[in-house]
């Protein structure tokens, strides 16, 4: 099959990255590659653990990325229900007007954005950095979120009701368990929108214990070029536990979904 | 849900927002006014002071004037923009390190305090390298005071180059290319280099470019003027491009930047010399120690003026004190004694660099080792780029480095990149800001 | 389907009154006032963070855009109004067409070859055995967990002209003939194909995992009735899986046309627009504007262009959705 081939194109580089980061320094600058490192070394793993602000960094980021997913998964469920569920004047503008925000470059918002959380005083905050990512992630959650409700049928809701199902258990018992996908997708959105971010974190954090680990994964390019081994490994350490978190957290959620019966 | 359970998570949500802002409309103030005691905020530049000899210096400065000195250090990695940035708000850091080509884009748009009515009073000012205290003049006035300068200069291989016959380094242009031609012809890998330097490594390209008199761009009537079509460019620019294919693989020319690290390449044994600045000796002997003790340096013999050295180009850094600071007093009191006579000398000794003054380098070159001497001899003979905001600009949008990197490859004439190339500087350098 | 009568969804007054709150039957008066009040609070919250992120810079950016605003303007905080100027400057500039051009067919091409892959990706995982599916995720979460900044990095190292291995492994194969020294990113060609790939890597994990998540969502009844009229696969998926999905479809549609228009970090990292501008895109140039050249001013006016183009295109986008049946 054709996707099988395509597959190939996502596992290479992740293979490539892995072998890369247990190169030594010489072997990973060959211009004929080697496909498994010999010697195998854990040099770049101590060189990533032993570099000053890895801690703080990785600390940084994970807290601001999970109170990021919190907030807007929250907010944007609170305002998509508002925006499906409800039937009022201006809904499709307000639904055109968060798609509509999200079309300027942010390159060019960086410096009003600057200015505005200079002016309230948010600048080299957490707080200030959370918020900006919230914001970035919330018209994706909520129009996400709204083709989830979308493809709730509304024959199940009717069915519950006429079995006298009260409100809450309704929005519990099928519309909780039949979002949940959704949830999800935009809960992973929200956290890499977060854990990924580097120019906003950049400007706005002037101390460097405040940090992200993106901006701590570039300083492995220098002005001299890049030490590849570190930064491989220092990727690799930074998506691997995200992964494996995220592949637990999804498998479950779907065993949950088709034991639930809801699929039928 | 109820209306009413809708209503309280909304109120619970808002009030959410609302300590959100709270929290952080209360903690930026506070922090600013912390640095109104006797703190003061400076920002370095990452990999180049040890952290060590730092912190030796933030300790003699509070035993001297009682102040705390908060030191962050920052990446070359989008600096600019950091900068930009921080200078742009109530609580900057009070004194910034800058490299010395950027400074004129904060010079001259009123993001640094003036001190020329200072100059005076800052250690062997009249002596300032060029390529360093050239920058931090703007319209007459003065902005920033040197740190440290980083020459160019040629690092060999000794045992490659003793296996060759060759024991001592060389004297003059031709001497060198003997030396290169007799290694080429020893080492026949198609990705080895007798002397590596990537196309797009334009601060090498440059020394070639000045060698034969041309020059990147001058100033005719207040407006600046892109150079490299004149002949004496050209001819300085074929030479270079003639080097280059000559002695440093064809990859090399199609390297993009920030590609592998030269000095990576010739630590791997990859080139028998590179043109580096002092401190890359340190990425070579932690990427290959076995090195030690066997690199050697001379600097780069003028092509176009027998007996005499090519110019080099200067990288380095100056310190500057933020408009908006509220520690000026201190701010200056920090910039006074960083320049000082023994603070630099303990800075030169810590990183090799050679110090600010030209008083200073020559008092101190018989002191330094054999290998960093070289690098001196070249920052004697320095060059430095235009001293305008709209350098920065073609710094940041990488045409230099894609002009050159062109130039090597040689898929259009020398003299179309370099019109081109004139063109876009007419523009960059001429712009407002 | 059920798609189809989409709009049955919206509940009308009645209904609405009915989900909030079953027990309480309202009076006429307030009833219109709750119709307002109930999704003002449950807005509020996002709407505050938004007006205050997006909407407020947002407006200070169209300011910007008719300001001679540059580093000057940025230290003194004195400001001199523009007027069209930057707009002049923008549309003049013998960029702009060719900018403009290149931006459509890049986001085009990315945006199809993201939708069609990670279908085909999301109708591989249905048939995948559990295994085979978490070891599948992972590669795909692995792939979009990576920081842009960093795969982008690794991307320019995989095709590095020396010691890159894509020029290895296409040299080894010999079709193609030799790639030694071979460099990707040095002509326009080969540079828009290195990041449009780079792009795909990062971008279709997120189309294939939501497809995915929406289509095992498709209750079996309605294959097992299609299989009793005796469909095959292909028709089976016309007919039911795609309607099923048509609206997350449209939304991974409408989501990666907007993130692919705005692709920054991937260019500026690669190839800082070069060779020679060959990659400049709207992004790329508002930056080079308003950060190298520093004139926010222009990089702003560059954004409210983009912006409103975008918006056209959108606009149009969902009046065509909304003929076609669909509920916004």
């Amino acid at each position: 099959m054709l996707a099988g081939a395509l597959c190939l194109i996502w596992v290479f580089p992740i293979y490539w990255m892995v072998n890369t980061s247990f190169k030594t320094a010489p072997n990973i600058l060959r211009t004929t590659p080697q496909f498994f490192p010999s010697p195998f070394t854990f040099e770049n793993y101590v060189n990533v653990f032993t570099k000053p602000n890895f801690l703080s960094s990785l600390i940084n980021s994970l807290s601001i990325s999970i109170v990021v997913v919190g907030i807007s998964i929250v907010f944007a469920f609170l305002a998509t229900t508002a925006l499906t569920k409800f039937n009022f004047k201006g809904r499709h503008l307000i639904l055109i007007l968060i798609l509509a925000v999200q079309m300027i470059p942010s390159t060019a918002l960086l410096i009003p954005l600057f200015l505005t959380f200079r002016d309230a005083g948010l600048l080299n905050s957490y707080a200030g950095l959370a918020l900006a990512y919230i914001a970035t992630v919330l018209p994706f959650s909520i129009w996400i979120l709204r083709g989830f409700f979308h493809s709730i049928p509304v024959e199940i809701e009717e069915a519950a009701r006429m079995d006298g199902a009260g409100t809450a258990r309704i929005l519990r018992s099928i519309y909780f368990p039949l979002l949940l996908p959704g949830l999800i997708a935009t809960s992973v959105f929200a956290f890499i929108t977060a854990w990924n971010d580097y120019i906003t974190a950049l400007v706005f954090m002037a101390d460097s214990s405040k940090y992200t680990l993106p901006i701590w994964l570039v300083s492995f390019s220098t002005e001299d070029g890049v030490d590849y081994g570190g930064l491989i490994a220092g990727s690799v350490i930074f998506a691997l536990p995200v992964t494996i978190f995220f592949l637990i957290v999804q498998r479950n959620l779907v065993q949950g979904i088709s034991s639930g019966g809801v699929k039928g | 849900m109820k209306k009413k359970d809708l209503t309280t998570a909304s109120a619970i949500a808002l009030a959410t927002v609302m300590l959100i802002s709270g929290c952080g409309g209360s903690a930026g103030p506070v922090d600013g006014n912390d640095s109104g005691d006797q703190e003061l905020s400076v920002w370095l530049m990452e990999g180049e002071i040890p952290e060590a000899t730092v912190t030796s210096i933030t300790d003699q400065f509070k035993e001297q004037t009682g102040t705390t000195v908060k030191v962050e250090l920052q990446q070359w990695d989008g600096i600019n923009t950091k900068l930009i940035t921080a200078l742009a708000t109530n609580d900057p850091p009070d004194v910034m390190q800058i490299g010395n080509t950027n400074v004129p884009l904060f010079a001259a748009t009123g993001g640094l305090v003036d001190i020329t009515q200072y100059k005076d009073d800052f250690y062997e000012s009249d002596s300032w390298l060029a390529g360093l205290a050239g920058p931090a003049v703007f319209d007459e006035k003065l902005f920033a005071v040197p740190l440290a300068g980083n020459s160019r200069a040629v690092m060999y291989d000794k045992g490659m180059w003793a296996d060759a016959g060759i024991d001592a380094p060389p004297t003059s242009f031709e001497e060198l290319e003997r030396a290169l031609d007799l290694i080429k012809s020893q080492n026949s890998e198609p990705d080895f280099s007798p002397m590596y330097l990537a196309g797009v490594n334009w601060y090498v390209a440059l020394s070639f470019l000045y060698d034969a008199g041309g020059s990147l761009a001058k100033q005719v009537d207040g407006k600046w003027v892109g150079q490299l079509s004149t002949p004496e460019s050209l001819k300085g620019l074929g030479q270079f491009v003639e080097f280059q294919n000559k002695y440093s693989s064809v990859a090399s020319r199609t390297v993009p930047s920030g590609g592998p690290d030269s000095a990576v390449v010739f630590a791997s044994g990859r080139a028998s010399s590179i043109i580096d600045s002092s401190g890359s000796l340190g990425t070579v002997l932690r990427t290959n120690p076995e090195l030690e003790g066997q690199v050697g340096s001379f600097a780069m013999p003028s092509q176009n003026n027998p007996g005499e050295l090519m110019p080099a180009f200067m990288g380095g850094s100056d310190m500057g004190m933020a408009k908006n600071s509220t520690n000026k007093e201190l701010g200056l009191e920090f910039l006074k004694f960083i320049s000082s006579e023994s603070v630099q000398a303990e800075i030169v000794a810590a990183t090799g660099a050679s110090p600010g003054s030209e008083a200073q380098l020559q008092a101190l070159l018989p002191t330094i080792d054999e290998f960093a001497q070289p690098f001196w001899d070249a920052a004697k003979n320095s060059i430095s780029v235009p001293p305008t905001p709209g350098w920065a600009t073609l710094e940041s949008d990488g045409s230099p480095a894609d002009f050159f990197s062109q130039l090597t490859r040689g898929q259009k004439s020398i003299e179309s990149l370099a019109k081109t190339f004139d063109d876009h500087i007419n523009e960059a350098l001429n712009a407002s800001y | 389907m059920s798609i189809e009568k989409s709009d049955d969804r919206i509940p009308d007054d009645s209904q609405v009154a009915a989900v909030v709150d079953q027990q309480q039957p309202l009076g006429g008066a307030r009833k219109k006032a709750r119709k307002w009040t109930t999704p003002l609070v449950l807005l509020a919250p996002a709407g505050i963070i938004l007006s205050f992120v997006l909407v407020f810079p947002l407006i200070r950016l169209i300011f910007i855009s008719f300001q001679d605003y540059g580093l000057t303007a940025l230290f003194s905080g004195v400001i001199e109004w523009a007027g069209f100027g930057n707009y002049i400057a923008i549309f003049t500039d013998a960029q702009f067409l060719p900018v403009m051009w290149r931006t459509l067919w890049f986001t085009a091409t990315l945006v199809l070859g993201c939708v069609v892959i990670g279908m085909c990706f999301a109708e591989m995982m249905v048939r995948l055995n559990r295994k085979m599916l978490v070891v599948f995720n992972f590669i795909l979460i692995m792939a979009w967990a990576v920081p842009t900044v960093a795969s982008t990095l690794i991307w320019r190292w995989l095709f590095d002209p020396v010691y890159g291995v894509i020029n290895w492994m296409i040299t080894q194969v010999g079709v193609f003939g030799d790639f030694t020294n071979h460099s990707w990113l040095g002509s326009q060609a080969g540079a828009l194909f290195t990041i449009w790939l780079l792009k795909v890597w990062i971008s279709v994990p997120f189309v294939a995992l939501t497809v995915y998540a929406a289509q095992s969502q498709i209750h079996k009844e309605y294959y097992e009735a299609a299989m009793l009229d005796g469909a095959n696969g292909w028709t089976i998926y016309r007919s039911v899986t795609l309607p099923f999905l048509r609206p997350v479809l449209y939304l991974v549609t409408i989501l990666s046309m907007i993130w692919h228009f705005n692709t920054f970090n991937e260019i500026w990292i690669l190839t800082q627009g070069g060779p020679d501008g060959d990659t400049t895109i709207l992004s790329i140039w508002a930056f080079q504007k308003a950060f190298a050249s520093n004139s926010f001013g222009q990089g702003a006016a560059i954004a409210v262009v983009t912006g409103i183009a975008l918006l056209v295109l959108t606009a149009y986008y969902v009046r065509s959705l909304n003929r076609a049946g669909e509920q916004l």
